[in-house]
């Protein structure tokens, strides 16, 4: 098993323990070269998001 | 993948060039301290990893650097170390050359290669060193930090690095909110601390500290209140304006004034850029050549009679080309051409006329453009500028209203009147030289006196007029904040002298209702963030827990109770486990390690076991994680490993030793301590592995010597005694026959010392070779034969049927022995 899937298979386990869509996709988001980076950042799009949302 | 010999130069405590040959089973190596020991354990795991654990643990890594080549070695001498590794029924030899102060040339039976082929990934597997005090240090840290060292151990460590980005986003996520998401969050806490503070709104607040899943509720609390305060009758849509109104009639009655500095909008800085780059294009080479083009413009009507004349003749002279049309005399030839002529070049003119009226007309309309847009730009600026200014005139009430405690509020609106009253001037300054540089170029066009000079000074004036403009923005800008924040302090001032303090609050709740509610989403998403480290946490800590518990737990205390012993008192290790909370939950990073006392669990396991159990328990730690499934390495090199221990849990660990290579295991054993060695040796002496005496040290690095692992007298002794054991089975009987062919080889290797002067390494001999030594030394034809014989039997001790022979033939086998060995006497 190589460490990316080992990865995958945590943050699979990890999402299935939460219901709350914006943990999913903060989750989800734990990818690529600097994964806290991008949860970082997918964090502040959701919250820029929430601000800039008309209804 | 087990180790055939390694050689090193240079490296480390090694100089001049070494080779070692380590045992399949077991290779011990004695040599007093700082004579080299642990160089030899490096230089492998230099090779495999291309630092060392000494290195890496380093604090400062400055001081390591250029470490691993020895100090003694010449320039033209470089430092290498190679392996040879034994596997799959073949060799392969590792070679690794430093190059530079850390980097590395690898190769693979001389070929270069870029990683050494080994199939798994290195840096997740344990190491197969165990150096001194193991991992003791795990034990000791706390359990934050042993989480992180069980985690790497267990190949856990990404789970681990999982947790610690999510503890970190969900702990501080302040620093991944985008500024405009704080600004938004800091206004509406604003209004949140003003509703905190009315008493009389108690319910409203409540209801809004409850956040989202309240948000219907609190509207209905907050229109209820708002009722309340408007007179009775009044519809639900002229609510907010009515409250506006009772609020604005019982301010004014305290103070009349506003600090109004209102924002740029967007609409504001697309105008401006639109205008500051039309007054700049405006005095373009364009403009000025087309207006000096106006300058040779004859006058409309002096063209347009002399044409119109013209024109009237033309057409007589049509009819009557002989005559003058106005005093009938005659017309030569030559006059007639002179008219025709004369009204072709009035009528060019007349055209020409007619296009520069037109050039003109559109400069004229472009100068009247000009003046509206100018008029338009002054106007927005200076609206703003005389609306905040408006408030100097009121300074005196402001600062009685505001009082002292807020006199950095009077301080900066007294200092930006100051500034932007300047800005101001300046303005009119400017746009009244523009307004007249341009009255005098419209002047000049309507009179038809086109000047250059005076379109010069209309574009001077437009460029400075336009940089004016620019360079208020960002001052009037950079006031908007701390005027607005002043006028929340005078408002709320004024509120609480006019008795408005509740309607002010729920006219922002109103007005800001959906900023609220975005506001209070955003609460929730940052407050849930609480939960998802929780998620993080249990799911790691059960992770963890698992490995910890359950494998690490068994494996760990496998190897401990071999070193324990009997004598000890009953307070030992007893598992690891995970801290928890009061309520059970897991601590996710923190590993616990158990001890009990007589049976009866202790608080503090670290600090109860006493240093030798701890050491104890660092090495079964390395042990358990060396002997997980899937490490490559079949080997397993154990440095100095019973410092500080007594000597039951010393004469114990050898039965650890052993139990290693019944696994499989090749051990290569390290110590100072000669007394244990001797112990090691005697206990696995049936092993029949390689012992290696480092006698000295020199700066050309150890002299390593191999000693026989033990006298052939011991080797007879224990034949005898088994084959004097009745009870010693067949695979007793067969071990005997085995060591007499090595005593066999010892003494032909001694025989030839003795005959020849020259020394045969006894381990590289063989049947053949020990017959020709045989002859060599002048032994008999018949004894040689007899030894030869020693070599040729090969039972398979499974499968021996006839006993009394075996044991027959191997007495025969004993006593030529013997007899060889008072050849060597």
């Amino acid at each position: 098993m190589t460490e990316l899937s080992k990865i995958e298979k945590y943050l699979k386990e990890l999402t299935e323990l939460t219901e709350d869509p914006v943990h999913k996709r903060l989750i989800a988001s734990y990818k690529g070269e600097n994964p806290k980076q991008s949860i970082e950042a997918e964090l502040g799009l959701i919250l820029e998001e929430v601000i800039r949302r008309e209804d | 993948m087990k180790i055939e010999s390694l050689t090193i130069r240079g490296f480390r405590g090694f100089n001049k060039e070494q080779s070692i040959d380590l045992h399949h089973a077991l290779t011990i190596i004695y040599g007093p301290n700082s004579y080299g020991k642990t160089s030899i354990t490096e230089a492998v795991e230099w090779l495999l990893y291309e630092r060392t654990s000494k290195v890496d643990r380093g604090e400062s890594k400055d001081e390591y650097k250029g470490s691993y080549r020895n100090c003694h070695i010449d320039d033209a001498t470089s430092t290498s170390v190679k392996v040879c590794f034994s596997g799959d029924d073949k060799k392969t030899e590792f070679e690794a050359e430093l190059v530079g102060e850390e980097g590395m040339h690898k190769s693979v039976d001389r070929l270069a290669v870029e990683q050494w082929p080994i199939d798994v990934d290195l840096g997740v597997v344990s190491k197969p060193f165990i150096m001194q005090h193991a991992l003791k240090y795990l034990l000791l840290v706390g359990p934050d930090q042993r989480f992180r060292g069980f985690a790497l151990l267990l190949g856990l460590d990404e789970l681990g690095n999982v947790q610690s980005d999510f503890v970190s986003l969900c702990t501080k996520p302040e620093s991944s909110i985008p500024l405009d998401v704080s600004l938004f969050r800091t206004q509406i806490a604003a209004i949140e601390n003003r509703l905190a503070g009315r008493p009389a709104l108690k319910d409203v607040y409540s209801l809004y500290k409850k956040g989202t899943d309240s948000l219907p509720s609190l509207t209905t609390c907050l229109w209820k209140e708002c009722m309340n305060r408007v007179p009775e009758g009044t519809p639900r849509e002229s609510v907010l304006a009515s409250l506006l109104r009772i609020r604005e009639e019982a301010v004014k009655k305290v103070f009349p004034g506003r600090i109004t500095l209102a924002p740029f909008t967007a609409e504001d800085k697309t105008s401006d850029s639109a205008d500051l780059q039309y007054f700049v294009k405006f005095a373009s080479e364009d403009l000025i050549g087309k207006y000096c083009e106006l300058i040779a413009l004859i006058t409309r009507d002096a063209i347009i009679k002399k044409a119109e004349f013209y024109n009237i003749g033309v057409e007589f002279l049509k009819q009557q080309p002989s005559e003058c049309p106005f005093c009938g005399q005659k017309l030569t030839a030559t006059i007639a051409e002179h008219i025709t002529k004369q009204h072709k070049e009035f009528k060019e003119q007349y055209e020409r006329s007619s296009r520069l009226l037109s050039q003109r007309q559109e400069i004229s309309d472009a100068l009247s453009d000009l003046k509206r847009r100018l008029e338009k730009c002054q106007q927005r600026h200076i609206l703003r500028l005389v609306t905040f200014l408006s408030i100097s005139a009121s300074m005196k009430g402001l600062a009685k209203i505001l009082l002292s405690k807020h006199e950095p509020y009077i301080k900066s609106v007294h200092d930006a009147i100051e500034q932007l009253q300047k800005v101001k001037d300046d303005l009119d300054r400017h746009y009244l030289d523009v307004s007249k540089a341009l009255a005098a170029v419209q002047l000049s066009v309507q009179q038809s006196k086109e000047d250059i000079a005076i379109m010069k000074d209309l574009g001077q004036s437009l460029v400075t007029y336009s940089s004016q403009i620019a360079s208020s923005v960002p001052l009037i800008s950079g006031l908007v904040s701390p005027m607005s924040d002043a006028n929340e302090i005078l408002k709320h001032e004024l509120d609480l002298a006019a008795g408005t303090e509740d309607i002010s609050v729920l006219i922002d709740l109103i007005e800001k209702q959906k900023e609220i509610e975005k506001a209070l989403k955003i609460e929730t998403i940052l407050a849930g963030l609480k939960e998802l480290r929780k998620s993080v946490d249990q799911y790691v800590g059960s992770k963890m827990l698992d490995a910890v518990s359950n494998e690490m737990t068994v494996d760990v205390m496998d190897w401990y109770n071999q070193i324990r012993t009997t004598g000890d008192p009953d307070v030992h290790f007893s598992g690891f486990d995970m801290d928890r909370t009061k309520k059970g939950d897991i601590k996710s990073r923190r590993v616990q390690i158990k001890a009990s006392s007589y049976g009866k669990d202790l608080v503090s396991a670290v600090s109860s076991l006493s240093e030798s159990k701890l050491n104890a328990l660092g090495l079964c730690l390395s042990i358990a994680t060396n002997l997980k499934p899937g490490c490559p390495f079949g080997f397993l090199f154990i440095d100095d490993p019973i410092q500080s221990w007594d000597d039951e849990h010393e004469i114990q660990f050898i039965d650890v030793i052993r139990k290693l290579v019944d696994k499989g295991k090749q051990v290569i054993l390290l110590s100072h301590n000669k007394g244990w060695i001797d112990q090691v040796r005697a206990g696995c002496r049936s092993l029949n592995g390689f012992y290696y005496e480092i006698t000295s040290y020199t700066k050309n690095g150890p002299n390593i010597a191999q000693k026989p692992w033990c006298s052939w007298r011991q080797r007879l002794d224990e034949v005898d005694a088994i084959l004097k054991d009745t009870t010693a089975d067949s695979v007793r009987v067969q071990h005997a026959e085995e060591e007499i062919r090595l005593v066999v080889t010892d003494l032909t290797s001694a025989l030839y010392l003795n005959k020849k002067g020259v020394h045969k390494d006894s381990n590289k001999l063989n049947s053949m070779s020990v017959r020709k030594s045989l002859v060599e030394c002048g032994i008999t034809t018949e004894l040689t034969d007899h030894i030869s014989q020693t070599f040729e039997t090969t039972d398979d001790a499974h499968h021996v049927t006839d006993h009394a022979a075996q044991r027959e033939r191997i007495r025969r086998y004993y006593n030529w022995a013997h007899e060889l060995a008072k050849c060597v006497q």
